[in-house]
Protein backbone atom coordinates (compact mmCIF):
# COMPACT_ATOMS: atom_id res chain seq x y z
CA UNK A 1 0.00 0.00 0.00
CA UNK A 2 2.87 2.15 0.86
CA UNK A 3 4.66 1.28 -2.16
CA UNK A 4 1.29 2.33 -4.17
CA UNK A 5 1.03 5.78 -2.90
CA UNK A 6 4.47 6.61 -3.29
CA UNK A 7 4.37 5.68 -7.06
CA UNK A 8 1.42 7.49 -7.70
CA UNK A 9 2.84 10.48 -5.86
CA UNK A 10 6.01 10.20 -7.58
CA UNK A 11 4.64 9.63 -11.27
CA UNK A 12 1.52 12.76 -9.86
CA UNK A 13 5.34 14.78 -9.50
CA UNK A 14 6.53 13.89 -12.52
CA UNK A 15 3.80 14.42 -15.10
CA UNK A 16 3.42 17.87 -13.59
CA UNK A 17 6.71 18.64 -14.64
CA UNK A 18 6.47 16.73 -18.12
CA UNK A 19 4.86 19.13 -20.01
CA UNK A 20 6.09 19.30 -23.73
CA UNK A 21 6.13 23.14 -25.37
CA UNK A 22 3.51 23.41 -28.04
CA UNK A 23 4.29 24.39 -31.96
CA UNK A 24 3.56 27.90 -32.54
CA UNK A 25 1.67 28.35 -36.31
CA UNK A 26 4.09 26.85 -38.91
CA UNK A 27 3.92 28.71 -42.32
CA UNK A 28 5.27 25.96 -44.79
CA UNK A 29 5.52 27.28 -48.27
CA UNK A 30 3.55 25.16 -50.60
CA UNK A 31 6.48 24.24 -53.14
CA UNK A 32 7.07 21.60 -50.29
CA UNK A 33 5.03 18.46 -49.00
CA UNK A 34 4.43 17.62 -45.06
CA UNK A 35 4.12 14.17 -44.74
CA UNK A 36 3.65 12.57 -41.31
CA UNK A 37 3.55 9.03 -40.07
CA UNK A 38 3.25 7.80 -35.98
CA UNK A 39 7.27 7.83 -36.14
CA UNK A 40 8.33 11.17 -38.15
CA UNK A 41 7.31 14.15 -40.18
CA UNK A 42 8.62 14.35 -43.33
CA UNK A 43 9.65 17.42 -45.87
CA UNK A 44 9.98 16.88 -48.65
CA UNK A 45 10.21 19.17 -52.00
CA UNK A 46 7.03 18.48 -54.41
CA UNK A 47 9.32 18.93 -57.24
CA UNK A 48 10.88 15.27 -56.43
CA UNK A 49 14.38 17.01 -57.16
CA UNK A 50 16.48 17.57 -53.97
CA UNK A 51 20.08 16.67 -52.69
CA UNK A 52 20.63 13.05 -52.65
CA UNK A 53 21.96 13.67 -48.93
CA UNK A 54 18.71 13.64 -46.26
CA UNK A 55 18.64 15.08 -43.14
CA UNK A 56 17.25 13.40 -39.86
CA UNK A 57 16.44 15.77 -36.86
CA UNK A 58 15.93 14.92 -33.33
CA UNK A 59 13.80 17.56 -31.24
CA UNK A 60 14.58 18.89 -28.43
CA UNK A 61 13.13 17.66 -25.08
CA UNK A 62 9.60 18.12 -23.97
CA UNK A 63 9.08 20.03 -27.52
CA UNK A 64 6.81 18.86 -30.09
CA UNK A 65 8.33 17.51 -32.96
CA UNK A 66 6.01 20.37 -35.22
CA UNK A 67 7.55 23.13 -33.52
CA UNK A 68 10.56 22.47 -36.05
CA UNK A 69 8.64 21.87 -38.91
CA UNK A 70 8.97 25.40 -39.85
CA UNK A 71 12.60 25.80 -39.66
CA UNK A 72 13.12 22.85 -40.98
CA UNK A 73 11.29 23.64 -44.17
CA UNK A 74 13.53 26.52 -44.80
CA UNK A 75 16.51 24.09 -45.22
CA UNK A 76 14.59 22.19 -47.14
CA UNK A 77 14.02 24.73 -49.91
CA UNK A 78 17.80 25.60 -49.83
CA UNK A 79 20.45 25.09 -51.93
CA UNK A 80 19.06 22.26 -54.42
CA UNK A 81 16.29 21.26 -51.77
CA UNK A 82 16.78 18.35 -49.12
CA UNK A 83 14.36 16.20 -47.73
CA UNK A 84 14.26 16.11 -43.84
CA UNK A 85 12.52 14.05 -41.46
CA UNK A 86 11.80 15.13 -38.22
CA UNK A 87 11.80 12.22 -35.77
CA UNK A 88 9.16 11.30 -32.74
CA UNK A 89 9.80 10.23 -29.99
CA UNK A 90 8.37 8.91 -27.03
CA UNK A 91 6.96 11.23 -24.50
CA UNK A 92 9.01 13.89 -26.64
CA UNK A 93 12.27 12.73 -25.24
CA UNK A 94 14.71 11.63 -27.27
CA UNK A 95 16.77 10.04 -24.03
CA UNK A 96 13.95 6.95 -25.06
CA UNK A 97 15.21 6.38 -28.43
CA UNK A 98 18.12 7.54 -29.71
CA UNK A 99 18.70 4.99 -32.80
CA UNK A 100 15.41 5.81 -33.87
CA UNK A 101 17.05 8.25 -36.32
CA UNK A 102 18.85 4.76 -37.84
CA UNK A 103 15.35 2.54 -38.40
CA UNK A 104 13.82 4.61 -41.19
CA UNK A 105 16.67 4.79 -44.14
CA UNK A 106 14.63 2.09 -45.68
CA UNK A 107 11.57 4.41 -45.78
CA UNK A 108 13.58 6.67 -48.15
CA UNK A 109 15.49 4.67 -51.01
CA UNK A 110 16.03 7.93 -52.57
CA UNK A 111 18.60 9.37 -50.35
CA UNK A 112 22.15 7.99 -50.65
CA UNK A 113 23.56 9.26 -47.18
CA UNK A 114 22.11 11.09 -44.20
CA UNK A 115 22.92 14.10 -42.14
CA UNK A 116 21.80 13.83 -38.31
CA UNK A 117 21.06 16.45 -36.61
CA UNK A 118 19.34 17.54 -33.14
CA UNK A 119 18.28 20.60 -30.51
CA UNK A 120 19.63 20.40 -27.40
CA UNK A 121 18.89 17.25 -25.51
CA UNK A 122 18.13 15.69 -29.34
CA UNK A 123 21.29 16.77 -30.54
CA UNK A 124 22.59 14.65 -27.37
CA UNK A 125 21.08 12.09 -28.40
CA UNK A 126 22.30 12.55 -31.92
CA UNK A 127 25.74 11.68 -30.77
CA UNK A 128 24.84 8.96 -29.10
CA UNK A 129 23.56 7.18 -32.48
CA UNK A 130 26.29 8.38 -34.93
CA UNK A 131 28.67 6.75 -31.75
CA UNK A 132 26.02 3.85 -32.14
CA UNK A 133 26.07 3.69 -36.05
CA UNK A 134 28.98 5.53 -37.36
CA UNK A 135 28.93 4.41 -40.43
CA UNK A 136 25.23 5.30 -41.19
CA UNK A 137 25.98 9.28 -41.09
CA UNK A 138 28.23 11.41 -42.65
CA UNK A 139 27.36 14.61 -40.94
CA UNK A 140 26.12 15.43 -37.91
CA UNK A 141 24.75 18.77 -36.63
CA UNK A 142 24.45 19.94 -33.31
CA UNK A 143 21.99 23.17 -32.09
CA UNK A 144 22.35 24.22 -29.37
CA UNK A 145 23.88 20.48 -28.25
CA UNK A 146 26.89 18.43 -27.04
CA UNK A 147 27.65 14.94 -26.46
CA UNK A 148 27.52 12.62 -23.22
CA UNK A 149 30.69 12.51 -21.22
CA UNK A 150 30.62 9.00 -22.21
CA UNK A 151 29.76 9.61 -26.19
CA UNK A 152 33.10 9.74 -28.10
CA UNK A 153 32.84 10.57 -31.63
CA UNK A 154 36.90 12.36 -31.64
CA UNK A 155 38.01 9.89 -34.16
CA UNK A 156 34.54 9.82 -35.98
CA UNK A 157 35.90 10.60 -39.89
CA UNK A 158 32.28 12.58 -40.56
CA UNK A 159 32.07 16.35 -40.38
CA UNK A 160 30.35 17.98 -37.55
CA UNK A 161 28.38 21.17 -37.04
CA UNK A 162 28.13 22.88 -33.82
CA UNK A 163 26.01 26.09 -33.60
CA UNK A 164 24.76 27.39 -30.54
CA UNK A 165 23.51 31.29 -29.23
CA UNK A 166 25.04 34.13 -28.01
CA UNK A 167 22.37 34.36 -25.09
CA UNK A 168 21.61 30.94 -24.66
CA UNK A 169 20.61 30.78 -20.90
CA UNK A 170 19.66 27.06 -21.02
CA UNK A 171 22.83 25.32 -21.53
CA UNK A 172 25.45 25.29 -18.86
CA UNK A 173 27.83 27.88 -19.29
CA UNK A 174 31.09 26.30 -20.95
CA UNK A 175 29.64 23.28 -21.13
CA UNK A 176 30.02 22.96 -25.69
CA UNK A 177 33.43 23.86 -24.63
CA UNK A 178 34.54 21.17 -22.09
CA UNK A 179 32.69 18.54 -24.50
CA UNK A 180 34.52 19.20 -27.54
CA UNK A 181 37.32 16.82 -26.92
CA UNK A 182 34.42 14.35 -27.40
CA UNK A 183 33.92 15.91 -31.07
CA UNK A 184 36.12 15.34 -34.21
CA UNK A 185 39.32 17.90 -34.88
CA UNK A 186 37.83 19.27 -37.42
CA UNK A 187 34.45 20.20 -36.03
CA UNK A 188 33.22 23.65 -37.23
CA UNK A 189 31.88 26.06 -34.37
CA UNK A 190 29.46 28.66 -34.60
CA UNK A 191 28.09 31.17 -32.28
CA UNK A 192 24.51 33.24 -33.51
CA UNK A 193 25.14 36.63 -32.45
CA UNK A 194 21.93 37.75 -30.32
CA UNK A 195 20.59 34.30 -30.36
CA UNK A 196 19.20 31.81 -27.48
CA UNK A 197 18.31 28.57 -27.06
CA UNK A 198 14.44 28.46 -28.14
CA UNK A 199 14.68 29.66 -31.70
CA UNK A 200 15.83 26.91 -33.17
CA UNK A 201 12.60 25.90 -32.84
CA UNK A 202 8.89 27.66 -33.48
CA UNK A 203 7.72 27.58 -29.79
CA UNK A 204 7.27 29.77 -27.10
CA UNK A 205 10.72 31.42 -25.39
CA UNK A 206 11.66 27.79 -22.92
CA UNK A 207 11.37 28.94 -19.02
CA UNK A 208 14.93 30.39 -17.96
CA UNK A 209 15.92 30.88 -21.83
CA UNK A 210 16.65 34.70 -22.56
CA UNK A 211 14.71 36.51 -25.47
CA UNK A 212 17.99 36.99 -27.07
CA UNK A 213 18.87 39.88 -29.07
CA UNK A 214 17.70 39.37 -32.61
CA UNK A 215 14.45 37.55 -33.83
CA UNK A 216 13.42 33.92 -34.52
CA UNK A 217 13.79 34.91 -38.34
CA UNK A 218 16.97 35.87 -38.23
CA UNK A 219 17.95 32.86 -35.86
CA UNK A 220 16.49 30.91 -38.42
CA UNK A 221 17.96 32.22 -41.97
CA UNK A 222 21.90 32.29 -39.86
CA UNK A 223 21.07 28.66 -38.67
CA UNK A 224 19.72 27.47 -42.62
CA UNK A 225 22.83 29.10 -44.32
CA UNK A 226 25.38 27.04 -41.58
CA UNK A 227 24.18 23.60 -42.49
CA UNK A 228 23.59 24.35 -46.21
CA UNK A 229 27.30 25.47 -45.90
CA UNK A 230 27.96 22.50 -44.05
CA UNK A 231 26.55 20.52 -47.28
CA UNK A 232 27.98 22.65 -49.95
CA UNK A 233 31.54 22.01 -48.12
CA UNK A 234 31.49 18.53 -48.55
CA UNK A 235 29.69 18.38 -51.84
CA UNK A 236 26.89 16.58 -50.55
CA UNK A 237 24.42 17.01 -53.30
CA UNK B 1 -8.87 25.98 -24.76
CA UNK B 2 -8.80 25.46 -20.98
CA UNK B 3 -7.09 28.07 -19.00
CA UNK B 4 -4.45 27.20 -16.87
CA UNK B 5 -6.25 27.02 -13.86
CA UNK B 6 -8.35 24.43 -15.28
CA UNK B 7 -5.47 22.70 -15.99
CA UNK B 8 -3.62 22.49 -12.69
CA UNK B 9 -7.45 22.17 -10.90
CA UNK B 10 -7.52 19.12 -13.65
CA UNK B 11 -4.31 17.58 -12.34
CA UNK B 12 -4.83 18.06 -9.05
CA UNK B 13 -8.05 16.02 -9.47
CA UNK B 14 -6.47 13.44 -11.08
CA UNK B 15 -3.65 13.46 -8.15
CA UNK B 16 -5.82 13.51 -5.72
CA UNK B 17 -8.64 10.79 -7.36
CA UNK B 18 -5.31 8.86 -7.57
CA UNK B 19 -4.83 8.72 -4.04
CA UNK B 20 -8.41 8.28 -2.93
CA UNK B 21 -8.42 4.71 -5.12
CA UNK B 22 -5.98 3.97 -2.37
CA UNK B 23 -7.92 4.52 1.00
CA UNK B 24 -11.19 3.23 0.11
CA UNK B 25 -12.57 0.42 2.82
CA UNK B 26 -15.68 -1.72 2.46
CA UNK B 27 -16.62 -4.68 0.41
CA UNK B 28 -13.95 -7.11 -1.51
CA UNK B 29 -11.42 -5.06 -2.99
CA UNK B 30 -8.49 -4.95 -5.33
CA UNK B 31 -5.83 -2.73 -5.56
CA UNK B 32 -3.05 -2.75 -8.38
CA UNK B 33 -0.39 -2.09 -10.57
CA UNK B 34 0.27 -2.78 -13.89
CA UNK B 35 3.11 -1.55 -16.87
CA UNK B 36 1.38 -1.00 -20.66
CA UNK B 37 3.16 -1.48 -23.86
CA UNK B 38 0.68 -0.37 -26.48
CA UNK B 39 1.57 -1.96 -29.83
CA UNK B 40 -0.75 0.30 -32.56
CA UNK B 41 -2.77 -1.02 -35.41
CA UNK B 42 -2.85 2.56 -36.86
CA UNK B 43 -3.97 5.94 -36.09
CA UNK B 44 -6.82 8.09 -37.40
CA UNK B 45 -7.90 6.08 -40.83
CA UNK B 46 -4.60 4.88 -41.54
CA UNK B 47 -3.59 1.04 -40.75
CA UNK B 48 0.07 1.35 -39.99
CA UNK B 49 1.55 -1.31 -37.64
CA UNK B 50 4.04 0.04 -34.82
CA UNK B 51 4.18 1.20 -31.63
CA UNK B 52 2.48 4.03 -29.34
CA UNK B 53 5.22 3.68 -26.39
CA UNK B 54 3.95 2.81 -23.16
CA UNK B 55 2.50 3.90 -20.09
CA UNK B 56 2.08 2.93 -16.11
CA UNK B 57 -0.91 2.85 -14.05
CA UNK B 58 -2.96 2.01 -10.22
CA UNK B 59 -6.17 0.63 -9.89
CA UNK B 60 -9.26 -0.37 -7.76
CA UNK B 61 -11.80 -2.88 -8.06
CA UNK B 62 -14.46 -2.64 -6.08
CA UNK B 63 -17.31 -5.70 -5.47
CA UNK B 64 -20.43 -4.62 -6.65
CA UNK B 65 -21.98 -7.63 -7.16
CA UNK B 66 -21.19 -11.13 -6.76
CA UNK B 67 -18.69 -11.20 -9.83
CA UNK B 68 -18.82 -7.82 -10.95
CA UNK B 69 -16.21 -4.76 -9.75
CA UNK B 70 -16.71 -0.91 -10.19
CA UNK B 71 -13.48 -0.64 -11.48
CA UNK B 72 -11.05 2.87 -10.84
CA UNK B 73 -8.09 3.33 -12.33
CA UNK B 74 -5.17 6.22 -12.55
CA UNK B 75 -2.83 6.09 -15.32
CA UNK B 76 0.36 7.61 -16.77
CA UNK B 77 1.91 7.60 -20.19
CA UNK B 78 4.40 7.99 -22.69
CA UNK B 79 2.84 8.34 -26.22
CA UNK B 80 2.75 9.79 -29.86
CA UNK B 81 1.32 12.74 -28.29
CA UNK B 82 3.79 13.31 -25.42
CA UNK B 83 3.29 12.66 -21.96
CA UNK B 84 -0.18 11.66 -20.38
CA UNK B 85 -2.25 10.93 -18.14
CA UNK B 86 -5.62 9.37 -17.81
CA UNK B 87 -8.55 8.96 -14.83
CA UNK B 88 -10.56 5.52 -16.10
CA UNK B 89 -14.20 4.56 -14.66
CA UNK B 90 -15.67 1.34 -15.64
CA UNK B 91 -16.61 -2.40 -14.52
CA UNK B 92 -14.18 -5.47 -14.50
CA UNK B 93 -15.64 -8.95 -14.20
CA UNK B 94 -14.90 -12.39 -13.37
CA UNK B 95 -15.74 -14.98 -16.26
CA UNK B 96 -13.81 -17.74 -14.87
CA UNK B 97 -12.26 -19.08 -11.52
CA UNK B 98 -10.21 -22.47 -11.09
CA UNK B 99 -8.30 -22.65 -8.15
CA UNK B 100 -4.95 -20.15 -8.57
CA UNK B 101 -6.30 -19.30 -11.98
CA UNK B 102 -8.54 -16.54 -12.95
CA UNK B 103 -9.71 -15.02 -16.02
CA UNK B 104 -11.54 -11.33 -16.10
CA UNK B 105 -12.19 -8.00 -18.44
CA UNK B 106 -12.62 -5.00 -18.09
CA UNK B 107 -13.55 -2.15 -20.09
CA UNK B 108 -12.86 1.45 -19.06
CA UNK B 109 -13.99 5.46 -20.43
CA UNK B 110 -10.90 7.05 -20.07
CA UNK B 111 -10.56 10.69 -19.71
CA UNK B 112 -7.19 12.77 -19.09
CA UNK B 113 -4.81 15.53 -19.99
CA UNK B 114 -1.80 15.41 -22.94
CA UNK B 115 0.87 17.63 -20.83
CA UNK B 116 1.74 20.36 -22.94
CA UNK B 117 2.54 24.17 -22.18
CA UNK B 118 1.09 26.89 -22.85
CA UNK B 119 -2.00 24.64 -22.74
CA UNK B 120 -2.98 20.93 -21.99
CA UNK B 121 -5.18 19.01 -24.16
CA UNK B 122 -8.11 17.31 -23.31
CA UNK B 123 -7.73 13.40 -24.62
CA UNK B 124 -10.61 10.46 -24.02
CA UNK B 125 -11.36 6.83 -25.07
CA UNK B 126 -12.01 3.93 -24.00
CA UNK B 127 -9.96 0.93 -23.23
CA UNK B 128 -10.93 -2.85 -22.61
CA UNK B 129 -8.78 -5.57 -21.82
CA UNK B 130 -9.33 -9.21 -20.91
CA UNK B 131 -6.31 -10.77 -18.33
CA UNK B 132 -5.35 -14.19 -16.83
CA UNK B 133 -4.87 -13.69 -13.36
CA UNK B 134 -2.64 -15.97 -11.11
CA UNK B 135 -3.15 -16.55 -6.95
CA UNK B 136 0.82 -16.24 -6.01
CA UNK B 137 -0.74 -16.07 -2.53
CA UNK B 138 -4.01 -16.29 -1.02
CA UNK B 139 -4.60 -12.32 -1.66
CA UNK B 140 -1.69 -11.54 -3.86
CA UNK B 141 -2.18 -11.92 -7.75
CA UNK B 142 0.32 -11.77 -10.78
CA UNK B 143 -1.72 -11.30 -14.21
CA UNK B 144 -1.15 -10.47 -17.45
CA UNK B 145 -3.68 -8.84 -20.36
CA UNK B 146 -3.87 -7.77 -23.70
CA UNK B 147 -7.10 -5.59 -25.12
CA UNK B 148 -8.45 -2.60 -27.22
CA UNK B 149 -8.06 0.75 -26.86
CA UNK B 150 -9.21 3.99 -28.72
CA UNK B 151 -8.07 7.68 -27.81
CA UNK B 152 -9.06 10.68 -29.52
CA UNK B 153 -7.01 14.07 -28.55
CA UNK B 154 -9.31 16.23 -30.68
CA UNK B 155 -7.00 19.74 -30.31
CA UNK B 156 -4.13 18.07 -31.02
CA UNK B 157 -5.19 18.15 -34.51
CA UNK B 158 -3.98 21.48 -35.02
CA UNK B 159 -0.63 20.90 -34.28
CA UNK B 160 -0.37 17.19 -36.20
CA UNK B 161 -1.72 14.90 -38.66
CA UNK B 162 -2.61 12.82 -36.13
CA UNK B 163 -5.30 12.84 -33.93
CA UNK B 164 -6.96 9.44 -33.13
CA UNK B 165 -4.77 5.61 -32.36
CA UNK B 166 -5.98 2.31 -32.25
CA UNK B 167 -3.95 0.42 -29.85
CA UNK B 168 -3.69 -3.23 -28.98
CA UNK B 169 -2.32 -2.91 -25.61
CA UNK B 170 -0.05 -5.69 -23.55
CA UNK B 171 -0.35 -5.53 -19.75
CA UNK B 172 1.65 -6.88 -17.20
CA UNK B 173 1.18 -6.32 -13.30
CA UNK B 174 0.09 -7.39 -9.57
CA UNK B 175 -3.09 -7.02 -7.35
CA UNK B 176 -3.71 -6.67 -3.81
CA UNK B 177 -7.12 -8.28 -3.16
CA UNK B 178 -8.78 -7.65 0.61
CA UNK B 179 -11.92 -8.65 1.25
Amino acid sequence: MKLLTWVVLAVSIFSLQACSYLPEEQIVTDVLGVYETRNYIEITPNSGDFSKTGFVFYPGDLVDPHAYVEPLSRFAVSGIGHKVIIVKMPGNLAIFDSKQGAYMFEDFPNVNRWVIGGHSQGGTMACTAVEKYPDYFKGLVLMAAYPKEKTDLSEWLGMVLSIKGEFDAILERGIIEAREVFLPPNTTYFTISGGNHSYFGKYEIQEGDSEGAISREEQTKITVTKIQNLYDTNGWD
Amino acid sequence: MIPMVGIRLLKSCLLVASLFLLVQTGKAQEFGLSVSAYPSLGYNLVFEPGMNGGGMAVFFNRQKYKKLNLSLSGEYSLTTWGNEAFFGLGINRTWLSLNRFELNTYAHAINGLAFFKPKSLYVFGVDSRIAANFYMYKDIKLFCGIGFRYTLCPAYAQYGLIETSFDLPIEFGIKFTRK
